[in-house]
């Protein structure tokens, strides 16, 4: 049995989640007060997920570094190693707000885009 | 000296500048122009490369840079002039001339039919706390931080220490962790969170940084360079306990200790300001005290979400168009003001008209005083409740709202209205 306390980040109203189950599977879930928490509580008890959003290289921009951002959220624990591949690299024109720079990251599904004004 | 004439004058072109502008245009006004001292449109959204932004206003969830994007695409397809590199030096608000400089156009004077104030807010810094201590390189306000690490990629150190746990400094946590540096701790002199509790648990817990309640900085420590600080837990008037201090090694220290809205501008032209916003006195229409001249998103309160600000500015534009259209009406003025439990209000008048409808709707924006649970939000006129709304609980941290309808407003027997917030077992006596 693990068990875990989730504060739901969907509202503002924050509700404390409490849920039991094995690790993959979810058994007891309680404390949520809608659907949307109910879901978030459990994806968030089973792979906790998120959209990594940081800077990468640019050449040729108006400034050093170019804002980018995953387009769907990547599992939590990669985040990191997510941050190695951009930190790495080096983006060139054209500079067009939501253009993939990155295709399926580390085979999470996400695509690395510009976020730019 | 160059001059120019419009119908309507934005001074910024962040968030509340963009949504003003373009709506201004929407509602009729023909000459419409933004002001910018920085080089390109976005505002402070251009650093907060973070995602949150959007959820209400466009319904998904956009990074700082991709809302700003939306607006200056609106805005683009219709006739208004952006100067950029453009200061705003002086307002003269009785004749609605607004005079800038740049180098592109030198000294030049805006005669405007309306103005729209939007020029947002600035941090406080250090010297706005009074934090003991030496004085060497390495402490920041959170979103100079920003602006280093997200523009300039200037990373401005390994070690960091937080003081505030405002959204800026969170966010920062975040930021900065994700660079490679160890965020040691984040530090908060009041009982609870300032933020936003979603930046918790994304920024912090996340990466499990430690968040101190209840304590503060004591002494900045180092020479040079920042070398630590001391931090000392608080009692209930928010002085440090003797016997508590703790000493923390950091080489940078992050301050995110509350935003003031920026009114220099406002203060040459004479606008009357709000003592407890720092922002101007404006009616539901956000006219300030001057006829014509408008203020909207954090010139007139520090909003938590950009998506109130854009809700906001929409409004100040399409009565800065109506005001330069002679569509224009003066009545009866309702002030509301703060009761129980309540910091501030925005807007803080209401103006009867004759030829309004009196279906339509004012949302008042306000902030708590204190934390509490199972509450009820009350509009009073007297002793009479022309409003109420139940909340489960309330925080300073995020603002809150009544809205009123203009039958409800206008049927007042008094002139001052209060909105209070008190707990549910008081509210039923």
């Amino acid at each position: 049995m693990i068990e875990k306390d989730i504060i739901c980040v969907i509202c503002p109203s924050s509700c404390h989640i409490h849920v039991k189950g094995d690790g993959k599977n979810v058994t007891e879930i309680t404390g949520f007060t809608c659907n949307r928490g109910k879901e978030y509580a459990t994806t968030e008890y089973i792979a906790p997920k998120r959209t990594l959003t940081t800077t990468m290289r640019a050449k040729g921009y108006v400034s050093p570094v170019i804002p980018v951002r995953t387009d769907k959220p990547v599992p939590k624990e990669s985040l990191m190693k997510c941050m190695d591949i951009l930190n790495n690299m080096e983006v060139e024109a054209p500079f067009d707000s939501g253009r993939v720079v990155v295709e399926n990251i580390l085979d999470s599904g996400a695509n690395v885009i510009l976020a730019i004004i | 000296m160059n001059k120019y004439q419009y119908d309507v004058i934005v001074i910024g072109g962040g968030p509340a500048g963009l949504a003003a502008a373009l709506s201004a245009s929407e509602n009729g006004a023909e000459k419409v122009a933004i002001i910018e001292r920085d080089f390109r449109l976005g505002g402070i959204l251009q650093q907060c490369i973070h995602t949150g932004f959007g959820l209400k206003y466009f319904g998904e969830e956009l990074a700082g840079p991709q809302y700003a994007h939306k607006f200056i695409e609106q805005l683009n397809d219709r006739n208004i002039d952006v100067f950029l590199n453009t200061m705003v030096l002086k307002l003269d608000a009785d004749q609605h001339i607004v005079t800038g400089a740049s180098r592109e156009y030198g000294v030049c004077e805006f005669q405007a039919k309306a103005i729209v104030l939007a020029m947002g807010c600035r941090e406080r810094t250090r010297a706005s706390i009074s934090v003991p201590g030496s004085r060497p390189a390495g402490v920041y306000t959170a979103g100079t931080a920003q602006r280093l690490i997200n523009i300039q990629n200037y990373m401005v150190g390994r070690k960091v220490v937080i003081l505030g746990s405002g959204d800026i400094g969170m966010i920062m946590a975040r930021r900065m962790t994700l660079e490679g540096a160890k965020v040691e701790a984040v530090i908060e002199i009041m009982s609870y969170l300032a933020g936003l509790t979603r930046n918790k648990v994304q920024c912090l817990d996340d990466f499990n940084i430690p968040l101190y309640l209840d304590h503060t900085i004591v002494e900045i420590l180092g020479k040079n360079r920042v070398e630590g600080i001391r931090m000392a837990k608080v009692d209930e008037k928010k002085r440090p306990i003797p016997g508590t201090e703790k000493r923390v090694e950091c080489d940078t220290l992050l301050l995110s200790v509350g935003l003031i809205p920026e009114n220099e501008v406002s203060k040459g032209g004479n606008i009357e300001l709000n003592r407890i916003t720092g922002g101007p006195i404006v009616d539901h229409r956000m006219q300030t005290k001057k006829a014509g001249v408008f203020a909207c998103g954090n010139v007139v309160h520090v909003n938590d979400l950009v998506d109130n600000v854009s809700t906001e500015s929409k409004l100040a534009g399409k009565y800065a168009a109506d005001y330069a259209n002679g569509k224009w009406e003066n009545g009866r003025k309702v002030e509301v003001e703060p009761g129980e439990n309540v910091r501030y209000v925005a807007p803080q008048e209401f103006v009867c008209q004759k030829t309004a409808d009196e279906g339509s709707k004012v949302s008042f924006y306000f902030r708590v005083t204190q934390p509490k649970k199972k509450v009820e939000i009350q509009a009073l006129d007297g002793e009479r409740v022309i409003s109420r709304k139940k909340r489960p609980f309330v925080n300073p941290g995020e603002i809150e709202n009544l809205t009123l309808t203009y039958k409800e407003l206008e049927g007042c027997s008094s002139d001052h209205i209060s909105i209070i917030c008190k707990s549910v077992e008081e509210a039923s006596l």
